[in-house]
């Protein structure tokens, strides 16, 4: 059954006399159905990077190769893959194959040959991993990286130019196992390659890990989409977000297309996907009674060269002067706006904390565990019950934990973008 | 005769005009009234595709000769007018006054309102030319009116209704004028002390008065006062049944139709004789402006359309 893209606005176009700003959410959804298809790309290949300095040595090595076994094993026969091991210098063990049993056979014995040494310069594993995807690039084309430690500072320069050159050509889930490694490092390749970041705590955990990035990976068959926003003349757009599953800022990332019509970058979309977007725009007011397009927003694919469009939606406003309707929110814009608030407290609350601002630290994640709280965010809650005693989650009073696990704070600021879908009201 | 502005001095210019006669602009490319794009800019809903605002007629005004003319306007509180009008002189003895008011609930009522007036129009005329009488001539009309609805193509959920609209329709032939209507789209006669309300609301209030179940100040107060129990849309196929009268002329005086952005603010037949006395022109149009003028000053809370034939 083909993909059919659905998308759908949600906002309150009515403003007040003078009110620029436009907020609106879109929720897109892939479904099988009828309607304009989507041509699917059968075509995938996906790479694994993986870690191989000094300090992988031991159990994790040994968990690390046991599940890239696991990973190849289950990588269909249809698609390709390619393997790269870093450490200071990267090596391609194994170079884009299609995964037939033969080829998985020797890419199985090739893992089994790796061993830990050496530092990290993550730079040079990139690079060769973007060779690699040069290779296939009509493909729907994916990557993991997994790494356990910190990348060395003597790479930063190098580090950002490979991933500018990385940026649209794949795209890059990062997985740090143990605690040793940096939160902000991880989530700087992995929002630049559009993927995600998340901590694996234990090594006897890569496993289910790797499994499931491979499961999402291979449900991916539209590759290389933009969500492009056309504006009004005079317009500006002050910022375009990702607001579910996750929080992707994707604001500095536009691509200007022409005039008043810049493309973000959202990467690949799969089947049953469904993903939010929250615009904020803003534009020359009109006189009550005048009616706007303020934007209007689409995903358009790219396949071997060709531009299609998959779906529109509109983003209107109205001014009037009747106060009922210009001040109320929109349900959906006032929820994210509280996801995205959640998402900036726990950050802010954990630099305080670190910083050993215990006040501060208290008051930010206090109110994100009232944010959580009333937004029915349980993920984040149970998450922000590691690193706090919660009096009353209603109010927000807490007091932090003495003693926290390393990695439920690393927990805590990796996924503490997760968002949540709005609740049904209640009756 | 459709009002606009001049895109570049801001003056008021006809829509059927070739150049601004205050500053000499040519009209004949406007594309948007905002920024003056060209009109291949325009898209099929309106929306300029430079600066984003939407091209609206916000004001009809139509003027048939000294004693037949109205005025649609969008008030000062709705974002678009969903009243529509259409007015007619036929052989110089028949006149045809349709006023017709979306109802805001349900889907596209704009497009809902002017559909049903121009297709009842278009059958009433019709129908006249054909030496129908003048009932069965509004019943076609009627009939005509929800099938063009039935058609306007909408996109059915459980939050909206189908496209819908109040109707009040006159044929003004000798001394006889036959009024035909659906909902509380009114028409009033004007006549110094014998002014009278000519139809009778199909709403809520107004039953439950009529039943003797609560006087209008009670009724009034329900949130459900403003309800209406009959309109003409593709949900109520069966029920769009008209209400008819035949009014015998008694003097000279005025014709009224008009949609409740008006009678709200002058709901008692006296005080509309009153606002119309004190008009110095007696042209209908200038009669028609300055009602519209006074539902604006009130408050202009609804969309206000008059339709006036003097007698």
């Amino acid at each position: 059954m083909p993909n059919q893209f659905k998308a759908e606005v949600f906002q309150n176009q009515f403003l007040p006399e003078d009110a620029r700003e436009v907020h609106a959410i879109m929720t897109v959804a892939v479904q099988a159905g009828d309607g304009i298809a989507v041509t699917p790309n059968n075509s995938r290949l996906f790479g694994i990077i993986c870690d191989t300095s000094g300090s992988m040595g031991g159990a994790k090595i040994h968990a690390a190769r046991d599940a890239m076994v696991k990973v190849v094993n289950l990588l269909p026969e249809d698609a390709h893959f390619f393997i790269v091991t870093g450490a200071s210098k990267a090596s391609v063990i194994c170079p884009v194959s299609k995964a037939t049993p033969d080829q998985k056979t020797w890419a199985i014995a090739a893992i089994k040959e790796i061993h830990s040494s050496g530092g990290t310069l993550m730079s040079t594993w990139l690079s060769q991993a973007l060779e690699q995807f040069n290779k296939m690039p009509n493909a729907v084309r994916q990557a993991l990286l997994l790494t356990d430690g910190q990348n060395d500072d003597s790479d930063e320069s190098q580090l950002n130019k490979i991933l500018q050159a990385c940026e649209g050509v794949f795209q890059c889930d990062c997985r740090g196992v143990g605690t040793d490694w940096r939160v902000a490092q991880l989530q700087k390749i992995a929002n630049k390659l559009l993927g995600t970041t998340d901590i694996i705590p234990n090594a006897e955990m890569i496993e289910v890990d790797f499994r499931a990035i491979l499961e999402k990976a291979m449900s991916k068959d539209v590759s290389d989409v933009a969500m492009r926003l056309w504006t009004p003349q005079g317009a500006k757009i002050l910022f375009c977000k990702q607001v579910s599953p996750d929080i992707v800022d994707l604001t500095h990332r536009a691509k200007i297309v022409k005039t008043q019509v810049v493309d973000y970058p959202t990467g690949a979309w799969g089947k049953q996907e469904s993903r939010d977007y929250h615009f904020c725009i803003e534009v020359n007011p009109g006189n009550v009674g005048d009616e706007m397009l303020a934007g209007r927003a689409s995903l358009v694919y790219t396949n071997n060269g060709v531009e299609t469009k998959i779906v529109e939606a509109r983003i209107l406003a109205t001014w009037t002067s009747d106060d009922a309707k210009s001040t109320k929110i929109d349900r959906r814009v006032a929820h994210y706006t509280g996801q995205a608030e959640l998402a900036q407290s726990i950050q802010e609350g954990l630099e305080a904390r670190a910083k050993g601002n215990i006040e501060m630290a208290t008051a930010k994640l206090g109110k994100a565990v009232k944010l959580a709280h009333e937004s029915g965010n349980e993920a984040t809650a149970k998450l922000l019950k590691t690193v706090v005693d919660i009096e009353d989650a209603p109010t927000g009073t807490v007091r932090l934990k003495k003693a926290v696990a390393k990695e439920d704070e690393m927990a805590l600021e990796t996924r503490s973008t997760k968002t949540t879908r709005i609740q049904k009201p209640q009756n | 005769m459709i009002m606009m502005q001049c895109p570049k001095c801001g003056s008021s210019v006809l829509e059927s005009d070739k150049f601004c006669e205050e500053c000499g602009t040519s009209l004949t490319a406007i594309g948007c009234e905002k920024c003056g794009a060209q009109p291949e800019a325009i898209d099929e809903e309106g929306f300029c595709s430079v600066c984003g605002f939407r091209k609206e007629v916000q004001r009809l005004e139509i003027t048939i000769n000294s004693r037949l003319a109205g005025v649609s306007d969008r008030g000062l509180r709705h974002h678009r007018n969903e009243d529509y009008l259409a007015l007619q002189t036929l052989n110089n003895n028949t006149h045809i006054l349709i006023v017709c008011d979306g109802v805001s609930s349900s889907s596209n009522p704009h497009i809902a309102a002017q559909t049903a007036t121009e297709s009842a129009s278009t059958a009433l005329i019709t129908a006249i030319k054909h030496q129908k009488n003048p009932e069965s001539a509004i019943k076609s009309a009627v009939a005509a009116a929800l099938s063009s609805l039935c058609n306007i193509p909408y996109t059915k959920s459980i939050n909206s209704e189908p496209p819908s609209t109040t109707l009040v329709a006159a044929v003004v032939q000798q001394n006889t004028a036959t009024i035909g209507w659906l909902g509380d789209s009114r028409a009033y006669w004007i006549s110094g002390n014998n002014s009278q309300q000519l139809t009778k609301d199909h709403s809520w209030l107004s039953e439950v008065v009529a039943a003797g179940e609560m006087t209008q100040a009670q009724a009034k107060q329900s949130p459900q006062a403003n309800a209406i129990t009959r309109w003409l849309g593709a949900d109520v196929i069966d029920d769009a049944i008209p209400s008819i009268i035949n009014f015998t002329i008694p003097s000279s005086g005025y014709l009224l139709l008009c949609s409740d952005g008006l009678w709200n603010y002058a709901e008692q037949p006296q005080q509309l004789t009153n606002l119309i006395q004190q008009t110095s022109n007696t042209d209908a149009i200038t009669i028609s402006q300055s009602l519209i003028e006074f539902a604006r000053h009130s408050g202009g809370h609804d969309n206000i359309t008059v339709a006036l034939l003097s007698l």
